[in-house]
């Protein structure tokens, strides 16, 4: 895989232990464009949600949390480029991080792909995606990841 | 409620060690704490070593070196707020009667290369590139930035600054003065944070020794400095909600003030985690040092220098002076000492009376004041 592009990912490669965030459905199976949405925490007493959910609600501790899905469109509020990264990392460099609004309560730090690392601005819309990313050691098994990247006329409608 | 004094420090020089182990460097530091305190090993009843990376039971290990005396000995791990962190359970073991007389050591050797990550690499954060340490300051930055017209400039100017500070400090690892053109043309490393704004790789260790009201009456000490408070917070807002903020910095020092019932008007001289420029334009605002939102222009004021209104970093901060992890926050405490009792020589701040300093650890925030 070359650059920071978000490849296909068929739905039956979305198990197993390279799968980033699967434990407890952080997000659902990409559908044929690699979308996917994510799966918030919610507190069954409090209703606060989270991303990622957590044992316990980061709000009131309650102890139940249930997952729902998060609207895939969200809106970039910060971000950088990041052009030097630590050994355990297993994308391409310089790559994008940025926090992404959903709702008004979920912020999603994320790597952001599908443009060109300067081209991002705060205010951009964005939805999520499948990334799968390798690199890093020779060895090491490409994993499967959420991203955001520019939504589409498809996203938004 | 008993009172604490620091009755003595020690410094090694911040910088490369490659041939010197942290027992060495640990019981320099020691050493030169007692003999500033004008006492011996055999008298201090309990210590307590901070270190980060330096394996099990440090502390012991340079216990074996010093003297192995059989006091109790507590090792702390808080990140980089590990060193504020000991000096705070220290007080508070003193404050509980359980000693009087007390050493703090903080040391640390460092790999070469810059500090991307304290995370386990097969976390999987790691791999998604969401851990590297600049990138959470960056991100406050380029918030800071879009908020409040942040400049790039002005994030280099703290460099600037505190590189000057730094000429001054024989201890500091880097003595030597950048230039704003310098800080803004070194490689990007995360943007906006460019190399020159990111605190080094350091070895180093510094120490205290702590004794009660009761040790320093009985025993006497005209350099003694008083530990007038000291609140310890976590982060809620990164934890809960992936927003990145120094909030822990502004609660624990909100809780300082209220305890000591002191504001940021009372400092005369202040040391805070320069970790990366853009932590300390976030400090002034967190410590009351300006408002919200005017921490950028502060630094253009020249405020914050040797000389204005309310120095900062006078040692050279973590930029300049190093950054060994588990001994930076006794070195910002060192560099109190030295102001408050007179002795800091070139990097004097004429009158200091009250210090404070700001230690963070990635989810941690350890504020102390000082008074004499």
């Amino acid at each position: 895989m070359k650059g920071s592009a978000v490849r296909q990912v068929p739905a039956e490669s979305c198990a197993g232990p390279n799968v980033f965030r699967a434990v407890g459905g952080a997000f659902s199976a990409p559908g044929l464009k690699g979308e996917i949405a994510l799966h918030a925490g919610q507190c069954r007493d409090c209703k606060t949600r989270m991303f990622p959910a957590r044992q316990r609600c980061v709000t009131c501790y309650g102890e139940i949390i249930d997952l729902v899905v998060l609207p895939r469109v969200g809106k970039l509020l910060t971000y950088t480029i990041v052009r030097l990264a630590p050994p355990g990392y297993m994308g391409p460099v310089p790559y994008v991080v940025g926090q992404v609004g959903i709702d008004n309560d979920i912020t999603v730090l994320t790597p952001l792909v599908g443009k060109a690392p300067e081209a991002w601005r705060a205010g951009d819309a964005v939805a999520s995606y499948a990334l799968e990313i390798q690199g890093g050691a020779q060895d090491a098994a490409p994993a499967v990841c959420f991203s955001f990247k520019p939504a589409s006329q498809q996203d938004l409608s | 409620m008993e009172k604490v004094h620091i009755v003595g420090i020690g410094l090694t020089k911040f910088g490369r060690f490659p041939d010197r182990s942290i027992e060495s460097l640990a019981v320099e530091a020691i050493s030169a704490a007692l003999k500033d305190a004008a006492i011996s090993w055999g008298d201090v009843e309990l210590m307590y070593a901070a270190h980060v990376n330096q394996g099990v039971a440090a502390g012991q290990r340079v216990i074996k070196e010093i003297g192995p005396s059989g006091i109790p000995v507590v090792n702390v791990e808080n990140c980089s707020a590990a060193a504020s962190t000991a000096l705070r359970e220290a007080g508070n073991a003193i404050k509980a009667g359980a000693a009087d007389l007390v050493v703090v050591v903080g040391f640390e050797k460092m790999a070469h290369g810059l500090l991307l990550n304290v995370i386990p690499e097969g976390d999987p954060d790691v791999a998604m590139g969401l851990t590297v340490l600049p990138m959470r300051f960056s991100l406050m930055g380029m918030k800071h930035m879009q908020r409040y017209g942040t400049t790039l400039e002005q994030f280099a100017q703290v460099s600037v600054k505190n590189h000057d500070h730094a000429v001054h400090n024989p201890k500091a690892q880097f003595p030597k003065a950048v230039t704003q053109e310098q800080v803004l043309a070194s490689k990007m490393i995360c943007d906006p944070i460019t190399v020159l704004q990111c605190s080094p790789t350091t070895d180093g260790a510094a120490a205290a020794v702590l004794c009660s009201d009761v040790w320093l009456k009985k025993h006497g000490s005209s350099r003694a400095v008083q530990i007038v408070g000291s609140a310890l917070t976590s982060d809620r807002l990164e934890q809960a909600h992936n927003e990145f903020t120094l909030d822990h910095v502004k609660r624990a020092a909100s809780k300082l003030y209220e305890m000591t019932g002191t504001g940021p008007e009372d400092l005369d001289v202040v040391e805070t985690h320069d970790c990366f420029t853009v932590a300390e334009i976030l400090a002034y605002e967190a410590l009351g040092l300006c408002k919200e939102g005017d921490g950028g222009r502060m630094i253009e004021t020249g405020e914050t220098r040797i000389g204005g209104r309310i120095p900062v970093n006078t040692s050279g901060g973590l930029l300049a002076k190093g950054h060994p992890l588990g001994a930076t926050g006794l070195g910002q405490v060192a560099e109190l000492v030295m102001q408050l009792r007179g002795e800091a020589g070139k990097r004097q701040v004429e009158g200091a009376r009250v210090g404070l300093a700001s230690n963070m650890g990635m989810w941690s925030s350890c504020v102390t004041m000082l008074q004499v």
